[in-house]
This record gives structure tokens, C-alpha cells and sequence, in this order.
């Protein structure tokens, strides 16, 4: 049309310059933007999807929308000090986020040995529970959870001092939280006498982690245990794109900006600096100051320019590193209500038996899961969906070598047998009948993650927090694992293993580190 | 009164030890570059990002109606620099692609759904769509004119979710296609009759006129084959004194009487938007349980102006819009009949688009400024997105001049087309077709029955 006039340059262009790139608008990358921003640096986000958030999203099914990939995140723990999530978001960075709380810790239904419990949120409450399931538990199991708040506080207490750590005040006020630091959750439950009955109760929230308690850190195990049995839970009321949609609208406000269908293809080093950032269809922007919500292994592997600059301690470290399970995701849009249907809880852990080890196991193999941690969203947000339906999803694990063995045409087949068992086990376990009320169904896959996210091989949970590379381990060698100035990392495979909350922390963090080293 | 694990002292040092284990772990890792990602090698073969196809075959289905059968030519392009091989992403029936052309220097995109069955696709490499010239369009024409066997077409993986679902719908389908909505269904029926033997389908199929029945022969041979599992019924709208089949439309008495009594049927509708919206209406009267239609969402609505809460106003009304897209800022027309995407795309900003039914949200977009009509029936927004000012320019129509701010497409251009070789006419007349039946596409008339129409499936 003749009225249409170019102004500056064309639409493909990115700005040539920026005071601070960040790669990847996932919960890491936004909260690294967030505080960019809100120091008043003038950040660009580079995000390779149409969306925010990477699995902090939503998708729209007929008159459904369904979240992706959020369970809950921790609330704030009344009376303490530490760092939370949700009191950054909401007051101090002002995001216009509603939130809806998640009403219990979990129900735990373990087939083979007929447990059944509801676990409420609050920590006595879920000692006398414990107590009356297993008699003569309560002694240990209240010594369990001192521990875990021992590690909780002494992980805040760190996180408040890290520039002034006392260590003789560390070594003796925070003894216990040394004392477990060096161990698997497997040692430490059994070194303080937790009964095999009570501990596989408290067990339910491992796959959160993904690790089997024989190998998977006691430290940060306990202070995820504690968070949330003690804190509660929430989740943002508008799936958790509602959440990375505030987070992007407050980066604007404060001079951020996002650009999506942006994909990075390189980050231009030189003479050890971060010196530009390409992106796939030959943009480049040259900046001091890169914040990656990519994990290292893509990054050293495939994304600094030139790939001889990339110092073999860099694949060495990326090469000693175990990668993390990927998950596969039944969503059902269901045409009764949760009352009809009779989904009392929101949140459900299903599994024949706690043996964390078998049930790691089963997630190398191409079937079926043994354990699925499933949500009924309207449990938490009753108006999720419209008035007579309900939106119930069912998670499970899978090790990131599973799915690359699948033949593209056994694709379908093998997704829709292995969402089809799932379905079952719920309702067998539960004896909620779901298959005649499902007016939609998704399945997402460890592809369907990378499809959208991009994750290097799938990869949800990050690398795996075994006690030599857990919390404490990764936060002493941070300033030596980015090994070039002006680069910074966050998000699921940084400091702070996956999760939401760890995620944004993490990014919080990297933005720091960069206003610190800001040239 | 500490808590000890192993010991005092065991304790302290098994703490110590670790990151000590840790830089060790490191100093005897491998220093290789790691191999590539395995996972992105099927990701990419199942959604690679752009196929790069050749005509092989053109078939001519009625005088109205082509089918094109496509295979690789090239370069499958992934997400990472792997490439996945030549072999095409399988499909579920029902599933379109999003084709992309350049016409007349302006860069668009058109779903068309696959027509060939799951299984012959993969045993063959192809790909077939079934075009109708009928559309008084942009692209419909460009594909029957430009359109012979070597010519290169540029298409996304197999997108969409209508289809059969066995975890969700019912063993008997009743299919209600209009005009060229018929063409998922082929890719269903064909695979339904070789593939799940305990499926049953009814297929109400109405067309303006009896010429217009695309796969008449073949759908007539499936009835006739198979009775018991496939029950077909023509519905001709036009009279005609060659037609003694049924006439009229598709009603939801006739729906009743063919298919039987709704609740233990999952409907399937697809067609031109006028159809929809007659059928959709029809169907209400039959109180179907909730979920039992699915509808496969029919391309941009030339005829906006029927939705009942569209200002009329609006419609004979032309709009600036402000684009902001990358670094570059521009300004430029929209009418108030037309989606803001198709503004966009005639403005040359080549915006990504999908779906073009405000499902997928591949094309969404920030409104900064102004008002847009949203078609209730494809207002497929995310509740945040609502919420925080974002909206589906391939469903939203402006209603006031707008600011917006839309993302790159991630594709890069398309190259160049080759030289042309050879006329449409001689390539029919290679495949067998004959171009005597064929009516030019320019003497269709812009039509808005409601089983004619534009050709997305």
C-alpha cells in the first residue's frame, strides 16, 4: 500500500550495542533482567521462542489453558530472614502478579504397601500426622526436620554474609548444617533414625529432584523438604506465563527489553571478554556484559565464539557433570468438576513403593513410570477453567538418553501408550474414573520441552545435585566457572540447582555479579 | 547438641571433602567438546523449523480442486546445525502445514492440511495438501499458476491438533466437512481404514454443487467397500438435474437422521468459516456433551462483519498502524475487514504466522495503543495476555489506528525462486491430469455460501 513509510532500519535489526545481553527469557534470564533493570542497565533479552518464561508458560486448548510445567513454589517461612521468592517478586521488584495458595503438601498414595496420607503444609502438623501413621516416630522425625531448618537457616545465613563469612561462627552456630553437608539424604535419614515407614511418607517430594536419595545431596534435599513443609505453597493464578509475563512487563517499565524468535547462535569472545553476541540470522550486538539462562554445556559446547577460546578446564567441567532427568507431562481438560470427579487434593504423589533407587531406575527405561507426581490445578485455582471442568496433569521423569532412542515414527505411538498408562495408574491408584470426562488431552515429551525451551538434551532438572556437586560445592567455585570476564550464568543448570524459585534467585544473583564487574 | 552423622570428625571432613572431590571430579574429566545433543537430532526430525519440499506430482481432483504431492528437495532446517536426514516428519491425520510463499515480493503463510494418510506418507516420503482454485485469494492462485512438478515450496513440520485422539474420543467419528474442509478428513479415513479397524465414521460432506465434491469417487468406493464402517452422504446445496443424491445443507436434523442420536459420537467439523458458523449453530440444537466437536479452525474470516458484536462501522474504515519490529518503526494502512496480519504481511513485514485462525498464538503481539476486535470463536489468548495487552494479529481485526510492537519471524527469507520453466498447462499434462476440465481461477466468483470458500482444509 502507498501509504506505507520505512522509518530507520530494517525490521530485522537489533540494537549494535547494549549495556547488558541476557540470554534466554527463562525464569533465570527474567530475574536477571529484573534486576538489571531495576539498577537501572539498560538490558536486552534474546529469547529463541515466541514466549516467555521457557517452561514457565501456558498453553490454550479449546476452553482450556493448562500450565506446563509449575507444581507450586515455596511461600515465604514465617519468621525467618532468608530469601524469598515470592516477597522479591511481589514487593520488592512490585510485579503485578496474583497468586493463588496450594492447600496441602501432597497426598501420597504408595500402591504395593496400601499408603494412603494426606500431608498438610506446617511442620507439627505433619509430625502428629507422621506419628499417627507410624507410632513412635514423632522423636525422630522432629529431630529430621530441626536438621532441615538448621540447613535452611544456615543456607540463608550464607547467602546474607557472603562477602563477610565468619567461618568460626559458621563452624560453630551452624555445626549440623556442616555435619550433613558431605552427605547423601539416604545417610543423613538414617543417621538420625527416621523409621523406613515415616521416611518413605517424607520421601514424596525426591522427584523434585530427580536424584535417588543414595546419591542425592542431604543439603539441599533438607532445605527444599523444610521450605515447603513448612512455608506452604503458591502458584501463580494465571498458569505460570501470567508469572513470566509480569516479570517481562515490570523489565519494560524499567527500560528493559525483550525480543523474541531471537536465537543466539554465538557469544563472541576476545582475549578472555565477553565482546558480542550473534544471533542465528546474523545480528550481533556488541556488549561487555553477557547473563546466560543457557546451561554451560551448550554454552562452552556450542556458543562462545571461537571454540578454540573455550579452556579445556571449561569442557572438563561440563564433561564431569551429570545431566539431569527430562519429564513427560499428561495435560487432561475434563469435562466434570473436581467435586463430580472427586479430586479432593491438588497435589498427588503416585507410586507403588518409596525405593527412590527402582524408581530412578524405571526412568532410564523406555516405559511407563513407576512414580507420577500429579496436579489438579483447581484445587489451587478453582476457577482455573470453566465452571464443570477441571484440569488435572501428570508428571513423571525420564534420564535424558531415554527419548533419544526414539524412532521418529514410533514417536506418537510411544507417547500416547506411555500417557495412556499414566492415566490409569492415577485412576486405579486414586479411584477416580478420568478417561470418560476428557474433552482435551496434551502430552508433552522430553522433545516437546526442547522444542519450545530449547533445554540442552531435554534436560528440565538441571545437573545433578550429588553431594560433590551441590549448593555449597557450586557456590565456592562460582567465580572460577564462567572463565571469561563479563559472562554470567543462572537459571535450572546454575548455582542453585532447577526450580522456579532457584531459577530467579540465581538470575538475581548473576545480575549482581555483573553490576559488580561492570566495566 | 549437634546432630552426628558418621562422627565428629568424619563428619567435618566428609563436608570439607567435597568441593575438594569436586575440583577432582573436574581435573579427570574428559577435555573433549561433548557430542552433539541426540535428543536435538529427533526434535528436529519431528519439528524441524522449515522443510524444504519439490512438487513431485500435480493431480487434478475436480475442475476446482488440485492435489499436490510433495517430497524433500533439501535441507531439512532444525533448530540446532544438525540435520535430521531426509526423511519426513511423521504426521497425525488431521495435522496442516504452514506454508510459506513470496508473491509479488510479499512474504505470507497459508496452513493447508496434509491429505495423504500417516502411513503412506511414511512409506512413500510425501507430503499431499489438496489445493481448491475456487478461493478469490492470494496464494490459491499463485499455487495452481506457479505451481508443477520440480517447483520448490518452503513449508513449517506438521502443525495442529485436530484429529482422532484415541484417549479422548469415541469409537463412531461423525465428520461434517465443507467444501475444501474435506481434505483432513481423507488424511483420517485413509488412515482409519487400514489402521484402526474399530473405528467407525459417518461423513456428511456438503459442497455448493456436485462438481464440487473433491474425493466423490474415492469416498463412494470407501462406502461401498466398507459399509458397516464408513456411511458417506453428499449433500449438494445447489439444484442441479444431474444430482438425485441429497440437497441442502447440513443441518442438525439431518445430522440426527444420518449419524444417529449425539453421546456416544465425537463430532468433527471442518470447513470454509460461513459453513462453521451455520453448522456450529445447527449443532446446538443437538445439546452435544461438552468436548464431543472438535473443529479444526478455518483461516482468517473474510466475513467479520456477520459476527454479531463487530461494530459495522468498522468495516468500510481504513487505520494507521504504528509497527515497531526489531529497531525499525513504521507506519502503515489497515482496513477494518481485514486481520491485522494480513495488514502486516501486505505492509512487507514478513511477521510469523502460523495457525492464521488465533489458535496457535505464533504470531502474537504486543497492542500498545489502540483497540482491536477479537472473533470470540478464535480467541485463543492466553488469560496473561489478555490481561497484559498482548493479542493474535491473525485474528484481530484494528478498530481504531494502533501501536503494536510484533516479533521478528525467525524463519530468515525465503531465496529466490529459480527461473520458471514450462507452463502449468504442460506439468498437469504430464501427470495425467487433464487441464480441459480445469476452469481458470480467475473466473470464480468470490464466494460466500456457506460450502464454498477459502481453501484452508
Amino acid at each position: 500500500m502507498s501509504t506505507e513509510a520505512a522509518i530507520g532500519p530494517g525490521e530485522r535489526t537489533l540494537p549494535g550495542s547494549a549495556e547488558a545481553v541476557v540470554v534466554g527469557a527463562g525464569m533465570g534470564g527474567l530475574g536477571a533482567a529484573l534486576e538489571l533493570a531495576r539498577e537501572g542497565v539498560k538490558v536486552l533479552v534474546l529469547e529463541q521462542h515466541n514466549l516467555p518464561g521457557g517452561f514457565a508458560s501456558s498453553f490454550v486448548r479449546g476452553r482450556f489453558e493448562f500450565e506446563p510445567s509449575l507444581h507450586q513454589m515455596p511461600a515465604p517461612l514465617p519468621g525467618s530472614n532468608s530469601v524469598s521468592v515470592k516477597n522479591y517478586l511481589l514487593e520488592e521488584a512490585g510485579l503485578e502478579l496474583e497468586v493463588a495458595e496450594v492447600p496441602e503438601a501432597y497426598r501420597l498414595l504408595l500402591t504395593d504397601g496400601g499408603v494412603d496420607v494426606r500431608i498438610p503444609f506446617g511442620i507439627p502438623a505433619v509430625v502428629d500426622l507422621v506419628e499417627a501413621q507410624v507410632p513412635g516416630s514423632r522423636e525422630a522425625v522432629s529431630r529430621y526436620f530441626r536438621l532441615c531448618r538448621e540447613v535452611l537457616e544456615t543456607l540463608g545465613y550464607l547467602d546474607r554474609h557472603r562477602e563477610d563469612l565468619d567461618r568460626r561462627r559458621l563452624i560453630s552456630e551452624h555445626r549440623d548444617f556442616l555435619n550433613t553437608g558431605g552427605y547423601t539424604v539416604q545417610q543423613v535419614t538414617e543417621a538420625v533414625g527416621v523409621p523406613p515407614k515415616a521416611r518413605d511418607i517424607l520421601y514424596a517430594y525426591w522427584c523434585f529432584l530427580g536424584v535417588p536419595a543414595g546419591r542425592l545431596s542431604f543439603t539441599i534435599w533438607g532445605a527444599m523438604l523444610y521450605t515447603y513443609l513448612a512455608s506452604g505453597a503458591f502458584i501463580p493464578r494465571m498458569r505460570s506465563h501470567g508469572l513470566a509475563s509480569a516479570m517481562v512487563r515490570r523489565i519494560e517499565q524499567l527500560g528493559g527489553r525483550v525480543e523474541y524468535n531471537r536465537r543466539v547462535s554465538g557469544i563472541v569472545v576476545g582475549r578472555g571478554t565477553v565482546r558480542e553476541v550473534r544471533t542465528e540470522d546474523g545480528q550481533s550486538v556488541r556488549t561487555e556484559n553477557v547473563v546466560c539462562n543457557v546451561s554451560r554445556s551448550r554454552v562452552f559446547n556450542h556458543l562462545i565464539e571461537p571454540r578454540g577460546a573455550v579452556p579445556r578446564r571449561a569442557r572438563r567441567l561440563v564433561n564431569a557433570r551429570l545431566h539431569g532427568v527430562s519429564t513427560f507431562v499428561v495435560y487432561l481438560g475434563l469435562n466434570r468438576s473436581r467435586e463430580q470427579l472427586g479430586l479432593n487434593e491438588y497435589s498427588y504423589f503416585i507410586s507403588p513403593h518409596m525405593d527412590t533407587e527402582r524408581i530412578y531406575e524405571a526412568t532410564g527405561r523406555l516405559e511407563p513410570p513407576l512414580m507420577q507426581a500429579a496436579v489438579c490445578l483447581n484445587g489451587a485455582v478453582p476457577d482455573c477453567s470453566p465452571p464443570g471442568t477441571t484440569i488435572v496433569s501428570m508428571t513423571c521423569c525420564y534420564q535424558p538418553q531415554v527419548w533419544e532412542q526414539v524412532r521418529p515414527r514410533d514417536y506418537f505411538r510411544t507417547k500416547g501408550a506411555i500417557a495412556g498408562a499414566m492415566i490409569e495408574q492415577f485412576e486405579q491408584a486414586t479411584g477416580v474414573r478420568l478417561a470418560d470426562s476428557i474433552e482435551e488431552i496434551e502430552i508433552a515429551t522430553p522433545v516437546s520441552f526442547q522444542r519450545y525451551t530449547g533445554a540442552y538434551r531435554g534436560v528440565v532438572y538441571g545437573y545433578e545435585p550429588e553431594p560433590w556437586d551441590s549448593l555449597i560445592p557450586r557456590a565456592l567455585a562460582l567465580d572460577k566457572e564462567s572463565f571469561f570476564e563479563g559472562l554470567q550464568f543462572c537459571g535450572g543448570f546454575s548455582s542453585r540447582c532447577h526450580g522456579y524459585g532457584g531459577s530467579i534467585l540465581t538470575g538475581r544473583a548473576a545480575a549482581g555479579r555483573t553490576l559488580q564487574g561492570r566495566r | 547438641m549437634a546432630v552426628h552423622i558418621r562422627g565428629k570428625y568424619r563428619d567435618l571432613w566428609a563436608f570439607i571433602r567435597q568441593p575438594l572431590d569436586r575440583a577432582r571430579r573436574i581435573r579427570r574429566a574428559s577435555a573433549d567438546f561433548l557430542p552433539p545433543d541426540r535428543l536435538q537430532t529427533l526434535t528436529t526430525a519431528l519439528h524441524p523449523r522449515r522443510l524444504e519440499l519439490t512438487v513431485q506430482q500435480v493431480r487434478s481432483e475436480t475442475p476446482l480442486a488440485r492435489t499436490y504431492r510433495l517430497v524433500p528437495a533439501g535441507q531439512i532446517t532444525g533448530q540446532a546445525s544438525n540435520q535430521a536426514g531426509q526423511s519426513l516428519p511423521p504426521f497425525r491425520s488431521g495435522q496442516y502445514l504452514s506454508l510459506e510463499f513470496r508473491i509479488r515480493g510479499v512474504r505470507v503463510s497459508r496452513p493447508y492440511s496434509i491429505c495423504c494418510s500417516p502411513g503412506e506418507s511414511a512409506q512413500g516420503n510425501y507430503y499431499e495438501i489438496t489445493v481448491a482454485g475456487c478461493e478469490n485469494g492470494f496464494v490459491a492462485p499463485h499455487i495452481w499458476e506457479q505451481w508443477r512438478p520440480g517447483s520448490r515450496v518452503y513449508s513449517s513440520g506438521p502443525l495442529g491438533q485436530f484429529g482422532y485422539e484415541p484417549l479422548r474420543d469415541h469409537d463412531h467419528l461423525v465428520f461434517l466437512a465443507g467444501g475444501c474442509g474435506i481434505t483432513p478428513f481423507r488424511s483420517l479415513w485413509r488412515q482409519i481404514r487400514t489402521g484402526e479397524p474399530s473405528l467407525r465414521c459417518t461423513i456428511l460432506y456438503g459442497a455448493a454443487s456436485p462438481a464440487e465434491f473433491i474425493f466423490r469417487e474415492e469416498l463412494e468406493q470407501l462406502a461401498a467397500e466398507m459399509p458397516a464402517r464408513f456411511q458417506v452422504h453428499l449433500i449438494a446445496e445447489e439444484a442441479d438435474p444431474q444430482w438425485h443424491g441429497l440437497r441442502g445443507l447440513i443441518t442438525g436434523k439431518r445430522i440426527r437422521e444420518l449419524a444417529g442420536e449425539p453421546g456416544d459420537k465425537t463430532y468433527m467439523l471442518c470447513g470454509p468459516p460461513g459453513m462453521h458458523r451455520f453448522v456450529e449453530r445447527e449443532l446446538a440444537a443437538l445439546d452435544l456433551p461438552a468436548g464431543s466437536l472438535r473443529k479444526e479452525p478455518c483461516g482468517e474470516s473474510e466475513e467479520v462483519f456477520l459476527s454479531l458484536d463487530y461494530p459495522a462501522a468498522a468495516r468500510d474504515l481504513s487505520y494507521t498502524l504504528l509497527v515497531h519490529q526489531g529497531e525499525s518503526t513504521r507506519t502503515i494502512a489497515a482496513r477494518g475487514s481485514e486481520t491485522v496480519l494480513v495488514a502486516l504481511e501486505r505492509a512487507g513485514l514478513a511477521p510469523p504466522a502460523q495457525c492464521r485462525s488465533g489458535q496457535c498464538g505464533y504470531c502474537r503481539s504486543q497492542l500498545l495503543a489502540g483497540r482491536v476486535y477479537v472473533r470470540p470463536e478464535t480467541d485463543g489468548r492466553r488469560q496473561a495476555d489478555r490481561k497484559f495487552g498482548y493479542f493474535h494479529p491473525c485474528s484481530s481485526y484494528a478498530l481504531s489506528d494502533l501501536e503494536i510492537c510484533v516479533p521478528v519471524n525467525p524463519l530468515p527469507p525465503l531465496p529466490e525462486p529459480e527461473a520458471a520453466e514450462g507452463s502449468p498447462e504442460e506439468a498437469l499434462r504430464s501427470t495425467g491430469a487433464s487441464p480441459s476440465t480445469e476452469v481458470p481461477p480467475s473466473a470464480q466468483a468470490p464466494s460466500s455460501r456457506p460450502a464454498g470458500g477459502p481453501t484452508k482444509k
